[in-house]
């Protein structure tokens, strides 16, 4: 049983993550490579913030968001004068930067070592340890995380993204600033992966930057691709085909290792499929970046 | 004095790499206009073709490294023929065939991950990695054979795309593959053939980085991602650019892993190429930018 609320609880976590990065992906039509950085550093701010200050949860949250706005400037400030694959290639540098950051900088991060003994959530006096009480935390996250990129994408602010994402010089001849467009869903994006990266950190009491790598940015991409770019459900069934379906690969009784291989294989494998005979995603209505 | 021969023999090592890598991923890219991320697969596969024929069935140095080369270039240019131009007929935008890259790499290696192991492996046979004295700096005899060889292959490809027509057709189908076409030029063809000679040349690299540094399943990704840069640094859309760019990237490399403890290195890479794309997106040789995609 808690395995399955383990499931359900990563699930909602890559649910969150995946429908952040959808805002970049699929509503303003830039791929970003660069998600899981934004994770970690809301899961290593949160982390410390508890640790070394004593911070509460949700001050951690706050400081994760903080952080992750700011730097997602660092991104987004070439995204002004980038377009198309250079800005592929920027969020990719980042991506490589933070996590050689995260590895390397043994004083604050305790490089591959980790960070252990991260204490779990407490929301208004309310501890949260079971797992019962994680499921409903993990879910509420990806509900708000759901309600604000859902809010965005119908107004107005959306529909400018939606046309940015179709054509760049059309809206700019309606006098709309792209630059200030894309800084903002950029930052919105960095700051809900920040969110979701603090409950990882606290649910899982453990962060190492493994967790926190390319193969991870481009997981959560593979997610928005596979579910569905753009499309009110194609985030959250690509999270959720993604992160249940390599579980049935525990059941064949392989070794963990192989296991780990295979899982990957089959992310790789579903891509390369979905991008050749099913662009637009499981339940996309149109495909990314035409 | 001999410090400053050993970082300029240190960059010369790194960056001829970077650079025939860099070469190879442009010669590819301006045909296709995609960061073809699959090459990272390319180079790891071939590294460890070699080191099936050499260590695991000791076979012979010459034939291990034909069948390497040979088997990158088969293999880049098949993706090419059974993945990509089906999606090219289909969409031909340059995301969904990158994504698609991004799936194949993530597969393949972690095929050979499977295979192979993850531990590090040495190529067995000729190993030449006893230095010798080079004014007043060491340069082992497998590093000094990559900057020879790289340089070489660095000047085939220039001089094949001014003087073969293969070349020339490919600059042509890279500048405007509708224009090419209608002249006559099999875009199509020309596409996979600049993919295997492409991947042939990360082939190349790849092996001989094996011989000097051994190889893992994660090597082609780190390989894949400082030609990139090195791409990128050097102007998008020139050959010259690119080893250029290369050569920038081994020399920035090793200074900072002279000033800074040497596991900043690839922090810095990227770092260089942030400032690059900020303040001359065109690269060190390229002209302006290309405005394709406005």
């Amino acid at each position: 049983m808690d395995y399955i609320l383990h499931i359900i609880i990563l699930a909602s976590i890559y649910t969150s993550l995946a429908v952040s990065l959808d805002l970049l992906a699929g509503h303003a039509g830039i791929l970003s490579i660069s998600q899981a950085a934004f994770c970690g550093l809301g899961a290593y701010t949160s982390a410390l913030l508890a640790l070394r200050f004593g911070l509460s949860f949700l001050g951690g949250v706050l400081g994760g968001i903080l952080t992750a706005t700011l730097f997602s400037c660092l991104v987004s400030l070439p995204s002004t004068r980038l377009r198309g694959d250079y800005l592929i290639i920027a969020t990719f540098a980042f991506q490589v930067i933070l996590f050689n950051i995260l590895n390397n900088w043994i004083e604050l991060t305790r490089g591959p070592l980790g960070i252990t003994d991260i204490p779990q959530p407490v929301i208004l006096g309310l501890a949260v340890q079971s797992q019962a009480g994680f499921v409903a935390l993990a879910a509420a996250f990806a509900g708000f995380t759901y309600f604000v990129v859902w809010r965005l994408a119908k107004s107005p602010f959306g529909r400018v993204l939606h046309a940015m994402r179709e054509d760049q010089v059309l809206i700019q001849s309606f006098r709309k600033d792209a630059n200030r467009f894309k800084v903002t869903a950029f930052a919105v994006s960095a700051a809900l992966a920040a969110i979701a990266g603090s409950l990882y950190a606290h649910y899982v009491t453990y962060i190492d930057p493994t967790s926190f790598t390319v193969m991870e940015s481009i997981l959560i991409l593979s997610m928005v691709i596979i579910g569905g770019p753009g499309s009110p459900w194609g985030p959250l069934v690509g999270a959720v085909v993604l992160v249940t379906l390599p579980e049935a690969l525990r059941f064949i009784g392989l070794p963990s290792s192989v296991a780990a291989n295979l899982r990957q294989i089959f992310y790789g494998a579903l891509l390369v499929i979905m991008m050749m005979f099913r662009p637009r995603g499981l339940v996309g209505r149109y495909g990314f970046g035409r | 004095m001999a410090t400053i021969v050993q970082l300029v023999l240190n960059s010369l090592v790194a960056g001829t790499g970077y650079g025939l890598l860099a070469v190879s991923f442009a010669v590819v890219y301006n045909v296709t206009h995609f960061y073809n991320f699959l090459q990272a697969a390319v180079y790891t596969i071939a590294a460890y073709i070699a080191f099936t024929l050499l260590t695991v069935m000791s076979g012979g140095a010459p034939l291990a490294i034909l069948c390497a080369v040979l088997g990158a270039g088969l293999l880049g240019g098949l993706m090419e023929l059974c993945v990509y131009t089906r999606i090219r007929a289909r969409t031909g935008s340059p995301d969904i065939l990158l994504l698609t890259s991004l799936g194949l790499l993530v597969a393949l290696q972690n095929c050979v991950s499977l295979v192979f192991g993850d531990e590090v492996k040495m190529l067995a046979g000729w190993n030449p990695r006893e230095g010798f004295s080079f004014l007043g700096g060491r340069i082992t005899g497998i590093q000094a054979t990559t900057v020879v060889v790289c340089f070489v292959l660095y000047a085939a490809v220039a001089w094949g795309l001014r003087h073969t027509s293969f070349g020339k057709a490919l600059r042509a189908v890279g500048s405007d593959a509708t224009l090419a076409t209608s002249c006559g030029v099999n875009s199509a063809q020309i596409i996979v053939g600049a993919s295997f000679v492409g991947s042939a040349l990360v082939g190349m690299v790849a092996v001989l980085a094996a011989y000097d540094t051994g190889l893992q399943p994660t090597m082609g990704f780190n390989a894949l991602l400082m030609g990139i840069v090195g791409m990128i640094v050097g102007g998008i859309g020139t050959i010259t650019g690119a080893f250029v760019g290369g050569l920038a990237i081994g020399f920035v490399q090793q200074a900072s892993a002279w000033l800074l403890p040497s596991k900043w290195q690839d922090a810095i890479v990227f770092l260089t190429l942030m400032l690059v794309l900020l303040l001359r997106p065109q690269g060190i040789l390229g002209s302006a930018v290309r405005r394709r995609d406005v």
